[in-house]
């Protein structure tokens, strides 16, 4: 079924909405919260709360990309819920991720403005090509393993890891011309 | 930015990127290579490997030949071929090994090249040591005084320049370089790729130097180009910002006008956010009023007819969202100045590097604002917010290449032997499959923007006792009883690959 018609089916609070969604995309929304989550438990009931939050969430909105949409509030919810149950309950995988992000970060405050940070995340991705930024992503938005990059990709994983190296330290070089202490 | 606002950035990525990496396949499709594998098993199973190999030759990409037609995989039982599209195009190209040119052709000189490729050290990761020696004879009865061009692939920040030495003693190179070596390309829709220019295209292939360097119009805009950037412009400064009420991690000074985008065009530096509405011209710039960010650059540059008149309003954060306002004040300086005497201070707060590599930095910038930013009379969508950093962090990042010239007299009848010792960065690429776990990837060019006839072209492997070859278009057999490790190459080929593992890295992991 095409995205713009499962969307019809929650605005028009058909119960259908829900099944289509998981014939769809229910995998993929496992594989993201399994990348973050390590109990099988706490992924099934993460896919099964992002159905709800989709259902909460349509109406009002009316997302152009499902797809995106969905994967958003499975991430966030597996993380809250990683954070929830403390770092125990979460993938090691998702763990070291997380920790080569915050590799990048300094002991500041935290920023309030959640516009400017997406700009700046929009613009860093725009400027990268189009491989790295598939690489970036997956590792650090979808918590893909390193070894799953790079099998998908057709290339080693100490390939990938050299990448995302690369692709961190342009991030910080960025972050540093953007005017950020990092 | 602390570690948890890292965090939110990432998680705010456009839906569009995020699409685009669960969409993303290898440029060339698993069947495509499985089925190229498959055709050439079946020549080498009927035909005999003798002419698999010249079949193979013959079956390269381009007009000119390639040594890439000589590969093996020796990883594999079977010795199977590698097909020439499978080290094409590479995820992450370190650019190709160029050859000698004359800055004017001259045939009465003649070249010999002699390469050394030596893998001490940790070369999987930082490189080969390249010893790229020329032995100039000088053919005709009368001295000949040529200006040598070396050429190199480098960037702005990292130029890694060659050492020349001219008959063993060290010599000073004057350094030239061209624009970046890329272009720009479109953004990836639910469509396929757009035919925008919001994207930097850099070069994955060794083909794309071929095309770049081919004709010489490259090699001649680097030595000859003018990009003196000429016209004046109206600043305004921003210095002292202060908030005099109120507490906001990401409070926000915003500037307001009217503009008509005909008549105007504004450029901004070390400025957050711009809005503009078309269709009431009304004009916005913000920047975030950070603690400790006080000596930073902000201002923004006026084209054509200036601001009539502007505001100033604080706000609690980059929305600039009325209701959020907030008393901040700054000091706002107007100057009439030319684009020449901007741009050398800002590139010199964008960068700080030595007054040689400030200069080459400036000049690059000059080039990139003439060719594709505002000046260039077509702008790539990239730069069209007129943001100068995205434009100044293109020009510092981005592959291009460089030219050391050095000017040498060779006597009649005789020879001397120029030799540049340089590290090679590896290029990954994506397309070897698991076969090629740790793979490195070392291009060569023969002749390619060269007008030198070689009559002699060699490669050595030194140190290279770890080192597997999993792809050698050269034709080095390390592992030899022999101790072989040098190749005759022909110098018609354009262009010969080296694919290379480290045995040591392998029994590690």
């Amino acid at each position: 079924m095409e995205d713009s018609a499962i969307v019809q089916l929650y605005w028009n609070r058909s119960e259908e909405a829900i099944p289509e969604t998981d014939a769809k995309y229910g995998r993929l929304l496992a594989q993201v919260a399994r990348n973050i989550l390590r109990d099988a438990l706490d992924v099934e009931e993460c896919v099964n709360d992002c159905y709800l939050g989709a259902w909460n969430a349509m109406p009002p909105q009316r997302p152009s990309a499902l797809r995106s949409f969905l994967c958003r509030i499975t991430r966030n919810l597996a993380l809250d819920r990683s954070d929830y149950h403390h770092a125990a309950r979460r993938n090691v995988n998702c763990t070291v991720s997380l920790e080569e992000l915050d590799s990048l970060g300094d002991d500041r405050a935290p920023l309030e403005d959640e516009v400017a940070l997406a700009d700046l995340m929009e613009r860093f991705l725009a400027g990268l090509r189009p491989e790295a930024r598939v690489i970036f992503l997956r590792r650090y938005w979808f918590f893909d393993p390193v070894k799953d990059i790079a099998r998908q990709l057709g290339c080693s994983e100490d390939r990938i890891s050299a990448i995302l190296s690369r692709t961190r330290k342009r991030l910080r070089t960025y972050l540093r011309q953007e005017g950020y202490t990092v | 930015m602390n570690a948890q606002d890292i965090r939110r950035m990432v998680a705010l990525a456009p839906d569009r990127y995020l699409d685009e990496a669960r969409d993303w396949r290898p440029r060339r499709p698993y069947w495509l290579r499985v089925t190229a594998m498959a055709a050439c098993l079946c020549l080498v199973a009927g035909l005999g490997t003798a002419l698999a190999l010249t079949l193979w030759t013959a079956g390269s990409e381009t007009s000119g030949s390639s040594g890439d037609g000589l590969l093996f995989d020796s990883s594999g039982s079977d010795n199977e071929p590698i097909g020439v599209a499978d080290v094409n195009t590479f995820m992450n190209y370190a650019g190709p090994l160029l050859p000698l040119t004359l800055e004017t052709a001259n045939d009465s000189i003649t070249a010999e090249r002699a390469l050394t490729y030596d893998f001490s050290g940790s070369w999987t990761t930082e490189g080969i040591a390249v010893t790229d020696s020329y032995t100039l004879t000088n053919t005709s009865g009368e001295d000949q005084t040529v200006t040598l061009l070396y050429p190199f692939v480098g960037t702005l920040d990292e130029v890694n320049a060659p050492t020349l030495t001219l008959d063993g003693e060290t010599v000073d190179a004057t350094l030239s370089f061209g624009g970046r070596a890329g272009g720009y390309t479109g953004v990836w829709d639910e469509d396929g790729l757009d035919d925008s220019s919001y994207n930097l295209d850099e070069p994955d292939c060794w083909t794309d130097y071929q095309s770049l360097l081919s004709d010489g119009s490259y090699q001649a805009d680097a030595l000859y180009g003018d990009w003196s950037v000429e016209g004046t412009v109206v600043v305004y400064w921003f210095t002292d910002t202060e908030v005099l009420s109120g507490e906001s991690d990401a409070a926000t000074l915003a500037l307001s006008a009217q503009i008509d985008s005909d008549a105007t065009t504004v450029y901004s530096y070390g400025i957050n956010g711009r809005g503009w509405d078309p269709e009431t011209g009304d004009f916005s710039a913000s920047y975030f009023v950070q603690e400790g960010d006080e000596s930073r650059l902000r201002c923004l540059i006026v084209v054509g007819e200036d601001f009539t008149d502007y505001t100033l309003q604080g706000y609690e954060d980059g929305g600039c969202t009325p209701g959020t306002e907030m008393e901040i004040t700054a000091t706002v300086t107007r100057q009439e100045t030319t684009w020449a005497e901007l741009l050398d201070t800002l590139t010199e707060d964008y960068w700080t590097a030595d007054e040689t590599a400030h200069q080459r930095f400036l000049r690059g910038v000059c080039e990139c604002l003439l060719r594709y930013g505002g000046l260039s009379g077509s702008t790539a969508d990239r730069y069209e917010d007129g943001r100068l950093e995205e434009l100044f962090l293109d020009t510092l990042v981005c592959d291009r290449v460089f030219y050391a010239a050095v000017t040498v007299t060779v006597p009649a009848g005789e020879s001397v032997t120029l030799t540049a010792r340089l590290t090679q960065a590896p290029s990954y690429d994506y397309d070897c499959g698991d076969s090629g776990g740790g793979l490195r990837g070392f291009d060569l060019l023969t002749s390619v923007g060269s007008n030198l006839t070689f009559t002699d072209l060699t490669a050595a492997l030194v140190n290279a006792e770890d080192v597997e070859l999993v792809m050698d278009g050269y034709g080095f057999d390390p592992v030899n009883a022999d101790g072989f490790t040098q190749a005759v190459l022909d110098p018609d080929c354009d262009r010969y690959f080296l694919g290379v593992r480290s045995l040591s890295d392998e029994e590690e992991n």
